[in-house]
């Protein structure tokens, strides 16, 4: 047992020095959580070769899946279900161009340029296609483009585009059977009844001790996730969509997404990104940098091949197409779940997986530098006009600032 | 004539100078005094750590700004307290070309040698890019 305590306290002390490095240079925790986990790897392997962080534990994989299924569960509460009601031909045919385009273009690059194989290839797919809610709703954040009804629209897209991913992610690599149906079938159900009997368990229960609705979400995620792993799909996939049904109740109690957020926060992701960091092989980003930066380029490149014809599509003028397309190529969290939902699954190598997840990161910074320094829509910074709901939670935020 | 003063506030002591500094200059002239605070968005914003941080940085400058209504009230000063989200002297400065600041108080910045070093001090952008004049308080100030 003294051995788990020790590796438990190791790895704790590293995502204290990450949060510690997150602060000094005002980068996301999980960015740096990310590579200190790649350096730690890297100097345990070149100064006591023989030893490992333990990536491949079963507490520190049972960890870090949680903080997966948790990170996503909240990504997926903190959808703002007004942003659906109004333009949703327009959320849904930007956020559809948005994943179906890089999906597509991607995975052909991985098969024919790069000469992956076939289920390597679509997973490349998957983790490229994706797109970061957080990066467009600090930016809209920032400027106040959210309370514009191009800010919502952008934003509703955005989560039509992560939907995408983790659908596809769910459903393309586990074998059709009847598991696959069951799964479905109970996973509709469920999320159709949800929201009802979670309203009623809150108002009922709520305000019990012993962190009663803590344990009611865990239960909800952890079975609906040991579901999707028995049909040989991911757990991260229910988790997202019951955030998203049940971001119109549970997601609007503020003092509840805190606690979860400590939790989450403060014990399971580091165990995440530290490990998906200490999986990563630097030595394959150096012998071959070109692939990276050939997958970078190709989600940007398809991003804009899928997302500024949708744009154009919805009317809007060239630089807030471009700016969309831009704001829209970045993504980090879901990135990095495909990835590693690659590697430990077997479909893609060591190496795949290293430039994979360079290119998330990448694509995390470059698109957001290159919107903001040439292509945001100034003329929408002083619109302010447009606060259409009592109901919707991210202006709110801003309303209070403001 | 100096109309409208913006002072920038991180809660750390040196911008606590500058805040009564900027209290004694619109005493002086009869301006407006504006305290403009920015909760910093980490890079790259992340899923659900962004909103935590935002929030948190929210409550946080909520409880700062009592303490500074508090000392203003004392000096019969009325002070506009206000949160913005983003890189702070961006933030500061898209705030002073909005609102028309005839002049911005800011503290001088001691901690964090190697962020500073890598990033730039907040003062040294806001010097150079604000559209008015900006002055840069000691932290030995104190009100009178």
């Amino acid at each position: 047992m003294s051995e788990v305590w020790f590796l438990v306290s190791v790895w704790i002390f590293l995502a204290l020095v990450s949060t510690f490095i997150s602060i000094w240079l005002g980068i996301a925790t999980a960015l740096s959580e990310i590579i200190v986990g790649m350096i730690a790897q890297a100097i345990i392997v070149g100064f006591f070769g023989g030893f490992s962080l333990g990536a491949s534990e079963s507490w520190i994989t049972f960890l870090a899946g949680s903080g997966a299924i948790l990170l996503t569960f909240l990504a997926g509460a903190e959808l703002d279900p007004a942003v659906f009601k109004m333009k949703w031909k327009e959320v849904g045919l930007i956020g559809l161009a948005g994943f179906f385009a890089p999906f597509f273009g991607c995975a052909a690059v991985a098969y024919y340029y790069l000469q992956w194989n076939l289920m390597a290839s679509w997973l490349c797919g998957v983790a490229l296609s994706t797109t970061s809610v957080a990066v467009v709703y600090a930016v809209m954040l920032e400027l106040g483009l959210n309370r514009t009804e191009y800010g919502k629209v952008v934003l509703g897209a955005c989560f039509i585009n992560d939907l995408g991913t983790v659908i596809a992610l769910g459903l393309i690599f586990s074998p059709f059977t009847i598991k696959t149906i069951i799964f479905v079938l109970i996973s509709i159900l469920v999320f159709i009844a949800l929201p009802k009997i979670t309203t009623y368990f809150f108002r009922k229960y709520g305000n019990l001790p012993a962190e009663i609705e803590t344990k009611y979400i865990l239960l909800l995620l952890f079975a609906m996730g040991a579901l999707a792993a028995w049909a040989g799909s991911e757990a991260v996939l229910p988790a997202y969509i019951i955030g998203m049904v049940l971001a119109g109740s549970v997601g609007k109690n503020q003092a509840f997404i805190r606690r979860l957020r400590t939790l989450t926060l403060g014990l399971l992701t580091p165990f995440y990104f530290l490990r998906a960091g200490s999986l990563v092989s630097i030595s394959a980003l150096i012998a071959a940098p070109f692939i990276f930066l050939i997958l970078l380029a190709t989600k940007m490149v398809t991003k804009f091949i899928g997302v500024y014809p949708a744009a154009k599509m919805a009317k809007y003028p060239k630089l807030e197409a471009i700016y969309t397309t831009l704001l829209m190529s970045t993504g980090l969290t879901f990135g990095t779940i495909a990835s590693l939902f690659g590697l430990t699954h077997g479909i893609i190598t060591k190496e795949q997986y290293s430039y994979l997840v360079a290119a998330v990161i990448a694509s995390a910074v470059v698109p957001t530098i290159i919107a903001n320094a040439f292509y945001l829509p100034r003329h929408l910074l002083h619109e302010d006009n447009e606060i259409t709901s009592k109901n919707e939670k991210m202006p709110e935020l801003l309303k209070e600032i403001k | 004539m100096i109309k409208k003063i913006l002072v920038a506030y991180d809660g750390s002591e040196e911008s606590y100078s500058a805040f009564l500094f900027g209290i004694d200059i619109a005493k002086k002239f009869e301006a407006e005094l504006e305290v403009l605070s920015v909760v910093r968005v980490l890079e790259p914003p992340e899923e659900v750590e962004t909103r935590d941080n935002l929030e948190r940085g929210k409550e946080h400058y909520k409880k700062l700004f009592k303490k500074l209504n508090q000392e203003a009230k004392e000096k019969n000063i009325h002070i506009k307290t206000e949160i913005a989200l983003g890189h702070p002297a961006e933030q500061i400065i898209r705030w002073a070309e909005k609102n028309h600041i005839d002049i911005i108080f800011l503290g001088h910045q001691t901690k964090n040698t190697f962020g500073r070093w890598l990033l730039g001090s907040t003062p040294d952008k806001v010097v150079h890019h604000a559209p008015c004049t900006v002055t840069i308080v000691k932290n030995n100030h104190s009100a009178k």
